[in-house]
């Protein structure tokens, strides 16, 4: 009995540190790692006097920093740059959990951003309903219906059509940009800078106070917003029934089925939700006073990145925020070590960064692997001296008896 | 004593198992010699370890007397060992002379040289008496010749140690007849062969000696005429097992599923898979669909569960389900144990607890306003698991991916019965199973019936629908081409029709 005891409080110890949650966690903090070593290899070429100070001002960017003709608003900033990226990264992993990879979200943020923004230039009556302001709020849900739509396209083909939602997808990425163009072209165009008109200050997103809490001139509510779309989203795939349906849909199409389940209709479901959160995220990033759409011919990059922070954080709505947030640190570090007291960096350094944490994370399999290797390793070097001598005595008892058996 | 194999306290560990634990296996020359042992037991593992697959942590190999070192499977073809796998490596628009020759094609110039191989091909069938048309495609020829053109493969390799690994699974009676006369041909001409099953039957029939593993540990060797098929089951299950299912006379009653000429069409070919059946199944009895693999049962299945559109009527208790949900069906009392437990009867990556309520989650019992009731399913998890004895890692919280293959199917059986359903339809139920969890399965089947529900069987193991059914009927390329008592009938009976060779109208 007691051998058996210490055999389960071994199997624990290697099930624990081999899990897969635990693998996953580790791989991602191990591709973080990597990311920021080979950022700092990197600076410390481009600028070896200043590397190492600038280095801990990217990774470090929400503690006060005390720089001439630059005023840090650290927290503020952070938050402003992480939350689209959150909010896109969220409807890419909420896709992920139906087993859909929604390249759509460029598009999808993109529709949403422009109604946002045609209902805040437009749509002026909103400001005063019955002495209510209604016209940010309206905004906001205009852009989350215009988003699910454009998801809802690529939903029906992959559901009822069988079209894969990538290649769908990144059509309409294209289609969704040039018709935004188009729109604002002929609805609310501001020639003179080649862009969209600006928002009505009802309609700009208010801060509830936020700005005492972060000063900054960027914040706003949007950062509640995500974080209450990262609670609702978890609520939804942990705690009911459609949740348990779309997560049951995008790990077993067929078995799905075979429980009765609509798997159909979970498909069309769960990216007419990603698409809403998508264009959510681009309404928030309008919606804020002195940002106006500009007329170009370039994708958004913040659903792009969104993919890359939805991997960062298992593609689950929590490890999306706070990879989210790791992401705006980042961001906002880049930005401040431009001045020429931290030696000039570009801020696109901050991107071999994160595109190397992204490579890094690709090879996660492998990372696994050795983790594994290692923890084997450890565990045998941990084990007491006793069972290593039960371990060898053990197998003795068999070989009689297979002796016996061959005599026979 | 002259061994030809010799493998000898064989060690091969994997991470956190044993999968061969001081395992020796020694062959004779000209002498079959079974490998016995459940799945999971490490009989897969030391075949690899002869293929140069695997590295062993300890112990040696001889063959003919001499040590040797198998590093990968060129190794192995140089000391002349094939295998004729359970699943054929054949390449399907390829014509049997050129799947032989592949990989040691003839040549005369730089270019292919069909006549040489052939040559050699027809002489090495006529003196084996492996009956094969070398001309035409794997895809138009039977499974039993397909197997046949394996064995050939290897012959024309000159290997002298065959090595057979589950070969019966896929033939007809008439067909693993003829294998065994085959076999035993080989042995006369001097080949020796590792047979690797987990048929007692056949092992009887057709080997020499046995060799029994259990759980990666050698258990012995035993001359297999000196035995019985009890003992070599006890060897191999590690106590004694009970092959004859115990079970009283059927008293069918109502009936409870009426199939009406139910056809369905191939999606893609547009053949008929299912042409135009009819039966219908009581409460209190369990009704067998025999035939051999892919002559319309799962496509049949498909259409009584919703799965898959068809034409025809389906009745459950007199009502017309034809043209209800997959979802609706279940509720009106379908019962459904899959064919494919990864596929359908699991979503693998899900607990234990989640995939217990997999068809009853959204029942009030399960949820409220749409938010689960997590309380309520651990509840049920925990009930189900003490009530089934379904053994997992760390219990209801286990990924249902790393349980084993006889925990998996019990927690789909605990599933489909706790639904208390008129209609259980149990589809080949034991496939991959080993004997301790085939017991539990068939009782679990017979305690059904005798509740008085209507079981419906597929099964393509002749033994288990001999024993199990009280009914039977056979399906033959999507026909009904017979129905069975199994009081009155034999195997080589229901074999004659399975394979096509006889009809009844029905």
């Amino acid at each position: 009995m007691g051998k058996s005891n210490k055999e389960a409080k071994k199997f624990n110890f290697e099930a624990f540190f081999t899990g897969k949650m635990f693998m996953d966690v580790i791989s991602s903090i191990f591709s973080i790692f990597l990311g920021l070593l080979l950022g700092y290899i990197v600076m410390y070429f481009l600028n070896p006097e200043y590397a190492t100070s600038a280095f801990k001002v990217v990774i470090g960017s929400w503690k006060p920093i005390e720089l001439s003709g630059t005023q840090a608003f650290n927290m503020g900033e952070i938050m402003f740059r992480a939350t689209p990226i959150i909010l896109t990264g969220l409807a890419i992993s909420f896709a992920f959990k139906a087993g859909l990879f929604n390249i759509g979200v460029v598009g999808q943020f993109t529709v949403g951003a422009v109604s946002a923004i045609y209902v805040g230039v437009k749509w002026t009556f909103l400001a005063d309903v019955a002495g209510m302001n209604l016209h940010w709020p309206i905004a906001l849900l205009v852009a989350m219906l215009v988003g699910g739509l454009w998801g809802a396209i690529p939903g029906f083909l992959k559901a009822y059509r069988n079209v894969n939602e990538v290649v769908s997808g990144i059509m309409l990425n294209y289609v969704g940009m040039y018709l935004s163009i188009y729109f604002v072209m002929n609805n609310m165009f501001n020639a003179t800078y080649a862009r969209a008109m600006t928002i009505e200050p009802s309609a700009e997103l208010p801060t509830w106070g936020l700005e005492k809490l972060f000063p900054s001139p960027n914040i706003s509510i949007g950062i509640l917003l995500a974080l209450l779309a990262v609670i609702i989203t978890h609520i939804i795939l942990y705690n009911t029934k459609a949740g348990f349906e779309i997560k049951a849909v995008g790990y077993n199409r067929h078995a799905s089925k075979y429980a009765g389940v609509n798997e159909n209709r979970n498909i069309a479901l769960a990216l007419i939700i990603s698409g809403a959160i998508a264009g959510l995220a681009g309404a928030i990033v309008y919606l804020v006073p002195g940002k106006s759409f500009a007329i170009v011919d370039v994708l958004e990059g913040q659903g792009f990145t969104g993919i890359a922070i939805a991997l960062l954080g298992l593609t689950t709505p929590i490890g999306t925020f706070l990879v989210g947030i790791f992401y705006g640190v980042l961001q906002y570090g880049g930005y401040l070590i431009q001045g020429n007291l931290l030696g000039g960096f570009k801020p696109e350094i901050v991107d071999v960064i994160i595109s190397t944490i992204i490579y890094i994370s690709a090879l996660s399999l492998l990372v696994k692997m050795y983790m594994k290797k290692i923890i084997k390793f450890i565990s045998n070097l941990t084990k007491p001296k006793v069972e290593d001598e039960q371990l060898v005595s053990e197998p003795e008892k068999p070989i009689v008896e297979a002796k016996k058996g061959g005599d026979e | 004593m002259e061994y030809v194999v010799e493998m000898l306290n064989i060690t091969k560990e994997f991470p956190g198992i044993k999968a061969n634990d001081n395992v020796t296996l020694q062959l004779i020359k000209q002498e079959i010699h079974a490998l016995l042992g459940e799945n999971g037991a490490g009989k897969s593992t030391l075949m690899s370890v002869l293929f140069g697959l695997y590295q062993p942590e300890e112990g040696i190999i001889k063959i003919n007397g001499k040590e040797v070192k198998i590093n990968d499977p060129n190794d192995a073809n140089k000391y002349k060992i094939g295998m004729v796998h359970q699943h054929f490596k054949l390449v399907h628009n390829y014509s049997v002379v050129e799947n032989i020759m592949l990989g040691v094609e003839s040549t005369k110039k730089g270019l292919l040289d069909y006549s040489v191989a052939k040559e050699k091909i027809i002489e090495l069938s006529e003196k084996y008496n492996l009956r094969i048309d070398p001309d035409s495609l794997i895809e138009d020829i039977s499974v039993g010749m397909q197997q046949r053109v394996e064995i050939l493969k290897m012959l024309y390799r000159d290997a002298e140690i065959l090595i057979f690994d589950e070969p019966t699974a896929v033939l007809t009676p008439q067909e693993i007849k003829e294998l065994m006369k085959i076999m035993r041909n080989l042995t006369k001409e001097g080949k020796s062969i590792i047979l690797i099953t987990h048929k007692l039957k056949e092992i009887k029939q057709v080997a020499d000696r046995c060799s029994v593993l259990r759980k990666g540990k050698y258990i012995g060797t035993v001359g297999v005429k000196e035995t019985t098929t009890e003992k070599m089951a006890e060897m191999m299950v590690g106590r004694p097992v009970n092959f004859e299912i115990d079970k009283k006379k059927a008293v069918p009653t109502d009936v409870v599923l009426e199939v009406k000429d139910i056809t369905v069409e191939d999606t893609l070919s547009k053949k008929l898979k299912v042409n135009n059946v009819s039966f219908s199944v009581k409460k209190g009895e369990i009704f067998c669909v025999a035939g051999i693999e892919g002559n319309g049962q799962t496509q049949l299945v498909e259409a009584i569960t919703g799965l898959k559109k068809s034409k025809g009527t389906v009745l459950l208790n007199g009502e017309d389900i034809t043209h209800l949900s997959i979802r609706n069906r279940n509720n009106m009392g379908v019962s459904h144990i899959p064919e494919d437990r990864h596929k359908h009867g699991l979503v693998l990556d899900y607990s234990l607890e989640y995939n217990l309520v997999l068809q009853e989650y959204f029942t009030p019992k399960f949820q409220k306003y749409g938010f689960l009731k997590h309380k309520a399913i651990r509840e049920n998890a925990d009930k189900l698991i003490s009530e089934f004895d379904i053994r997992s890692g760390q219990g209801a919280i286990t990924d249902a991916r790393s349980m084993s293959g006889g925990n998996q199917q019990k927690a789909i059986i605990a599933r489909e019965v706790s639904r208390n359903t008129d209609l259980i339809i149990a589809v080949q139920p034991t496939r991959g199973l080993d004997v301790g969890a085939i017991e539990f399965v068939h009782k679990e089947l017979v305690d059904l019936r005798d509740q008085g529900k209507a079981v419906l069987l597929i099964s393509l193991e002749l033994d288990e629908v001999m024993n199990l059914s009280d009914r039977i009927i056979v399906m033959y390329e999507g026909e009904l081409v017979g129905e069975f008592d199994p009081v009155k009938t034999t195997e080589t009976e229901l074999g004659l029709y399975m394979a096509g060779s006889k009809r009844s109208e029905v």
